[in-house]
């Protein structure tokens, strides 16, 4: 499985290539290009799931094309990067000092790079690096820039940062060779990826069974519906053809291991070199670091609210340039040239004309801006406050400061029940209602006042609207395969397109995230073909496709029979849209699908936002959701992307505040809750918005109330505190302190407040701390016994339900042979749910073909983290150790073991393992481990890939095993609480009962009294 | 230390018929790495050390639990103290760490073992 960090974001081609590779810190342009290779495999699988490449397999049956690329890794890395600058590697043969490239080779490299660096060569290259892994680059075809860069990093996971693969680089090599010895042959095309799922693939040039992986592929992903889509042959062709460089049909594996090499000495000498190079870059870079950086903030400081402080913090950031940038940065708040600006839009490829233009938009925007908010920020009633900040910006409040934004964050919350109400009644909120969802339905966004943004209003409302609502329209929508409004042109009319497009968005996305709509908006095209059609009524409909685009026109709505299920047939009469003449493709509207199978195309990175996308833990970034997609803005992403501020935790840190104050002037509402549930580094933001929703004590009254005795005065000082550091800060010990300190408060107070105030004020401030307590809990810190019980019963009661609904009945049945009562088990993984979110990650690692790559059943799955908690694992190996109640430990030691028998690969290697022996007993322990002696362990055995530090501190552990793991020992990290939840470092490693071993060395008497064994395990 | 009842030199003589004494390099080497753990585990920030910690204690609880059912036994007022005298913080780390391991983790019995009064 790939562990890798990806990030799936789309933007600008343009945009990208305007990023050179940075040599900040720690970062090398080799991590860079890592990135880039993560985000170029990243594509790689969303176009395979595009082109129905069977990815389980592990091959990829496809037409693809392997050019050698030797030394291009600055093109990959950098895509943008001056060439120039790395041409003097090309030059340097390997870190020997040996087998530089010869001067033809070089020559014709250096052609190359200049031409696609001024646009004069081919039209199109195709470029694979073999050890960063496959880039293609496309460019200009019939004026349409495109520029995709594939990749993968490394064959085998453990081999993910350089110091790794320079270590294991001559496995890499013995690999990656022998690998390309077997696949390549003079009537192949061979594509080499060091993926998982794109290890070498081996097909005959059959035309019909293509699949384009490839440039190809890229095309007919973008353009099928376009009319590029008849010069696909010809692309294709020119690609196989008439590239600049080598394609492999013709090449033979020797000509393929003498270009490997040639590339892998380019990067041996790379690898070897690095601070060397990085040091002969440093002062190129940093020169680009900075003038980007101004250019970067001139922009914004017009366009948004980007304040002193934030631009501080922003500079402190750029280290080795912090001095030189603070100092022109002094220079530039008291005047701003306009030649800087210019600059700065020539560089994107703007004329001034659109300079100017952009300018004077921004200015009348910004002064516009100013006015509403000085008058929001006078008003002090709050159904005003947030009609005001609709009006400054309908749902996505951009550019408003985090100040007003917290203020309206409140309102909202102050007016919530009452908007709803309102909404429903006043603009008859559609309660979904009937088969199709019809323009009486949607009536509300028709007859709102789009001048005055009050649709807009109502559809924030139905963004936020309660989940129960949300499911009731996605049940609705489940079942239809295409969204029908059944006056299109009445909507479109009295809405606007855009605003039909936002509302459609909204359904959209508050069905899909939370609903898992199979059909719904997008999948129309799988019933096309069973489809008979019976005459209906003339209508017009909106659709929205796979390919993410939105699509109307004048088109026939028909009541449609259609086969589903095998041949089953059902019966439908559903409105359903058969283009014909008159349909168009509307634009690329970005439908909020899963990130895996859509770009989102970034249309102006200043105002957007992109995904972050995690497919893995990474220990970097705790407490988000791995396979979700988290929405950042589009320039904050890049800009910090482009100074390397993910590659330490400690400019995470302040890449995340960075991002924070970024997201509070780009993010909507809908996001900012979607984002709440994952990406810790968004905690800080995200718990603005908790604390207008939930955690600040400010609706009307009983802020006053509670001032008017001690004991709410003291709640509120310490509460006061709390949410402020918890709106601003980042998780730390300081937010521990404090939380520990307004909890304590309302532990203390709570008698006391509960008689001051009314039963529903205190319901719901009660409600709120219980909330803010277990979001807490959520980020690291419990502070669950400072509150009330009767919430917390509540919801463990519904949990148990979904308990039971969702374990496998042969698990339960295990756990309950074991002793275990049923109820103690529901109760059990309640309380899990309710600490961990458990049920989602296991589901999503059963449900993901990429993570559950062996294939386990939900049962298998289970039972394997099953293992990991506290529930059963002490009390069955206990009865195993000793031989004892062989018929309660049977059922579920026999699942336990056929589990780990199917996780593959064995996990080879020294894993480490401490036990604590009674001094008694240490005489005939050691007896038993003797050097040459075997055993056999009966119980189940875990270990870690890694000593931890308790093994060398003085605790009672006494024993510490080094055993070599050879077949039985599976890796379950994915499947382990302790990683998962706990923070053990991974791995952990899971024998299999009855497993044995042999002492491989006497016992060592360490110097500190404990004793090292060796052991391998034996067949 | 291992057995509070003896020191390391009686426990050796008593299991020396069984044990090979670490060598002089081989002690300088394994104090090599440990040192280098502890100039690792030095630059962590709080948060990266309630973490650690959190890992590690809970790695720990698991091996004793499955090898002698109790998760705890392993603890003592030693471990504490040792690891007190390099991470002065360690208190608060505790408290980080028993919210982290949750429902995994028996706060009394820890602060018990470790001859530590749970905090409030």
């Amino acid at each position: 499985m790939m562990k890798h960090f990806c990030l799936f974001i789309a933007l600008l081609a343009c945009t990208l290539a305007s990023k050179a590779a940075p040599a900040e810190g720690d970062s090398s342009w080799f991590s860079y290009m890592k990135e880039c290779a993560h985000y170029g495999q990243h594509q790689l699988h969303a176009l395979i799931e595009q082109n129905n490449i069977n990815k389980r397999e592990g091959k990829i049956a496809a037409n693809n094309y392997v050019v050698d690329f030797s030394g291009m890794e600055p093109l990959n890395g950098g895509i943008s990067a001056p060439f120039n600058d790395y041409t003097s590697i090309l030059g340097k043969g390997d870190y020997k000092g040996n087998d530089k490239l010869d001067a033809a080779t070089l020559q014709t490299l250096n052609k190359h790079l200049q031409e696609l660096n001024d646009g004069t060569g081919p039209d199109i290259y195709v470029a694979v690096n073999l050890r960063l892994g496959l880039i293609i680059n496309t460019r200009q075809i019939s004026g349409s820039y495109a520029d995709v860069a594939y990749g993968s990093t490394g064959i085998k996971v453990q081999w993910q940062n350089r110091s790794e693969v320079v270590a294991n680089h001559d496995a890499i090599r013995t690999y990656f060779v022998n690998e390309m010895n077997k696949a390549a042959n003079d009537d192949n095309y061979v594509l080499f990826t060091w993926g998982k799922y794109f290890e070498v693939s081996k097909k005959g040039n059959d035309k019909d069974n293509r699949l384009r992986v490839s440039a190809t592929a890229y095309y007919n992903f973008w353009f099928n519906n376009t009319s590029y889509k008849n010069d696909i042959p010809a692309i294709e062709d020119y690609v196989r053809t008439k590239s600049g460089f080598h394609l492999m049909p013709n090449q033979t594996a020797s000509d393929l291991l003498a270009k490997y090499k040639a590339c892998t000495q380019q990067l041996d000498y790379a690898m070897a070199n690095v601070s060397k190079i990085r040091d002969e870059l440093a002062d190129t870079y940093a020169k680009q670091l900075k003038d980007r950086g101004l250019n970067f903030f001139n922009a914004h400081k017009s366009n948004y609210h980007v304040t002193p402080d934030v631009l501080f913090r922003i500079g402190t950031l750029i280290n080795k340039v912090d001095e030189q940038f603070l100092k022109v940065f002094s220079e530039e708040v008291t005047y701003r040239p306009k030649d800087r600006m210019e600059r700065y839009y020539q560089q994107q490829s703007l004329t001034k004309e659109d300079f100017l233009r952009f300018e004077n938009a921004l200015k009348n925007h910004y002064e516009e801006h100013q006015q509403l908010e000085a008058a929001l920020a006078k008003s002090t009633d709050n159904e005003e406050v947030y009609r005001m900040a609709l009006a400054l910006n309908p749902l996505n409040l951009k550019t408003i400061s985090a100040e007003t934004r917290l203020k309206i964050l409140k309102a909202i919350y102050e007016l919530r029940d009452k908007v709803k109400t309102e909404t429903v009644t006043y603009y008859n909120l559609p309660q979904h209602l009937g088969g199709t969802i019809s323009t009486k339905e949607i009536e509300f966004p028709v007859l709102a006042d789009w001048g005055n943004h009050a649709g807009k209003l109502v559809m924030a409302m139905l963004e936020l609207a309660p989940v129960d609502q949300h499911a009731v329209l996605a049940a609705k929508l489940a079942d239809n395969p295409a969204l029908v409004l059944d006056d299109y042109n009445r909507v479109q009319e009295d809405m606007g397109k855009e605003h039909l497009y936002d509302f459609v968005d909204i359904l959209y996305t508050i069905c899909y995230k939370d609903h898992n709509i199979s059909k719904g908006l997008v999948d129309l095209s799988k019933y096309k073909e069973s489809m008979q059609l019976v005459w209906g009524n003339m209508h017009k409909v909106l659709t929205s496709k796979s390919d993410g685009g939105v699509y109307s026109g004048t088109g026939t709505s028909w009541d449609v029979s259609y086969t589903v299920n095998n041949n089953q047939i059902q019966f439908k009469s559903i409105n359903y849209f058969v283009e014909f003449g008159g349909a168009a493709h509307v634009g690329g509207y970005s439908m909020r699908k899963p990130l895996n199978e859509i770009e989102v195309q970034i249309s102006n990175p200043l105002k957007e936002v992109v995904y972050l996308y995690i497919d893995e833990p990474v220990a970097l970034l705790p407490g988000y959701t791995p396979g979700r997609a988290y929405p950042i803005p589009a320039i904050a992403l890049l800009w910090a992307i482009d100074n390397r501020m993910l590659q330490q935790r400690e400019n995470m840190v302040k890449a995340g505040k960075f991002l924070l104050d970024y997201a509070t002037f780009f993010i909507g509402l809908g996001e900012l809750n979607a984002a709440y549930k994952g990406f810790r580094l968004f905690w800080a933001y995200t718990e603005i918005a908790v604390a207008g929703g939930d955690i600040i004590v400010n609706y009307s009254g009983l802020r006053e109330k509670l001032e008017k005795s001690p004991e709410g005065q003291a709640f509120l000082g310490a509460w006061d505190k709390f949410s402020t550091v918890v709106g601003v800060a980042s998780i730390g010990n300081a937010t521990y302190e404090l939380g520990t300190q307004a909890f304590s408060a309302w532990k203390k107070h709570r008698q006391a407040l509960k008689s001051q105030l009314n039963a529903d004020e205190f319901a719901r401030l009660e409600k709120d701390v219980t909330i803010a307590g277990q979001k807490m809990k959520d980020n690291g810190c419990d502070f669950s016994k400072y509150l009330d019980d009767v919430p917390y019963a509540s919801i463990i009661n519904s949990l148990k339900a979904m308990a039971k609904a969702k374990l496998p009945p042969g698990f339960v049945n295990a756990v309950k042979k074991l002793g275990k009562t049923e109820d103690e088990i529901m109760e059990y993984f309640a309380r899990y749910q309710y600490e961990s979110n458990f049920f989602d990650l296991i589901e999503d690692f059963i449900s993901d073909p990429l993570k559950n790559v062996n294939k386990l059943s939900p049962e298998e799955a289970y039972t394997i983290w099953g293992y990991t908690t506290s529930l059963y694992y002490r009390e069955m190996n206990g009865m195993m150790r000793q031989g004892l109640d062989a018929a309660k430990t049977a059922d579920m030691a026999q699942m336990l073991s056929n589990a780990l028998k199917k996780l593959n690969p064995p996990y080879n290697g020294a894993v480490y393992r401490a036990i604590e022996i009674a001094p008694a007993d240490l005489n005939n322990f050691l007896g038993n481990y003797q050097d040459g002696m075997e055993l056999v362990w009966k119980e189940f055995t875990s270990a870690g890939s890694s000593p931890t530090g308790s093994f060398q501190v003085k605790s009672k552990k006494n024993v510490i095993f080094e055993i070599e793991s050879t077949f039985s020992g599976k890796d379950i990290t994915d499947l382990a609480d302790g990683v998962k939840f706990r923070n053990m470092a991974p791995k952990e490693i899971l024998f299999d009962a009855g497993m044995k071993v042999k002492v491989t060395a006497p016992p060592i008497f360490q110097a500190d009294g404990k004793i090292l064994i060796k052991l391998k395990e034996i067949p | 230390m291992s057995t509070p009842e003896e020191n390391i030199d009686d426990l050796y003589e008593r299991l020396k018929h069984l044990v090979k004494r670490e060598t002089p390099e081989e002690t300088a080497a394994r104090l090599k790495k440990e040192n280098a753990w502890k100039e690792e585990y030095a630059q962590k920030s709080f948060e990266e050390r309630v973490a650690y910690w959190s890992g590690d204690i809970n790695r720990n609880m698991r091996s004793n639990g499955e090898s002698s059912g109790d998760e705890y036994s392993w603890l003592s007022p030693a471990w504490y103290d040792e690891i007190k005298s390099f991470e002065p913080d360690i208190d608060k780390i505790l408290a980080g760490v028993s919210a982290r391991l949750g429902m995994m983790f028996d706060a009394d019995r820890f602060y018990r073992a470790i001859g530590r009064q749970k905090p409030i």
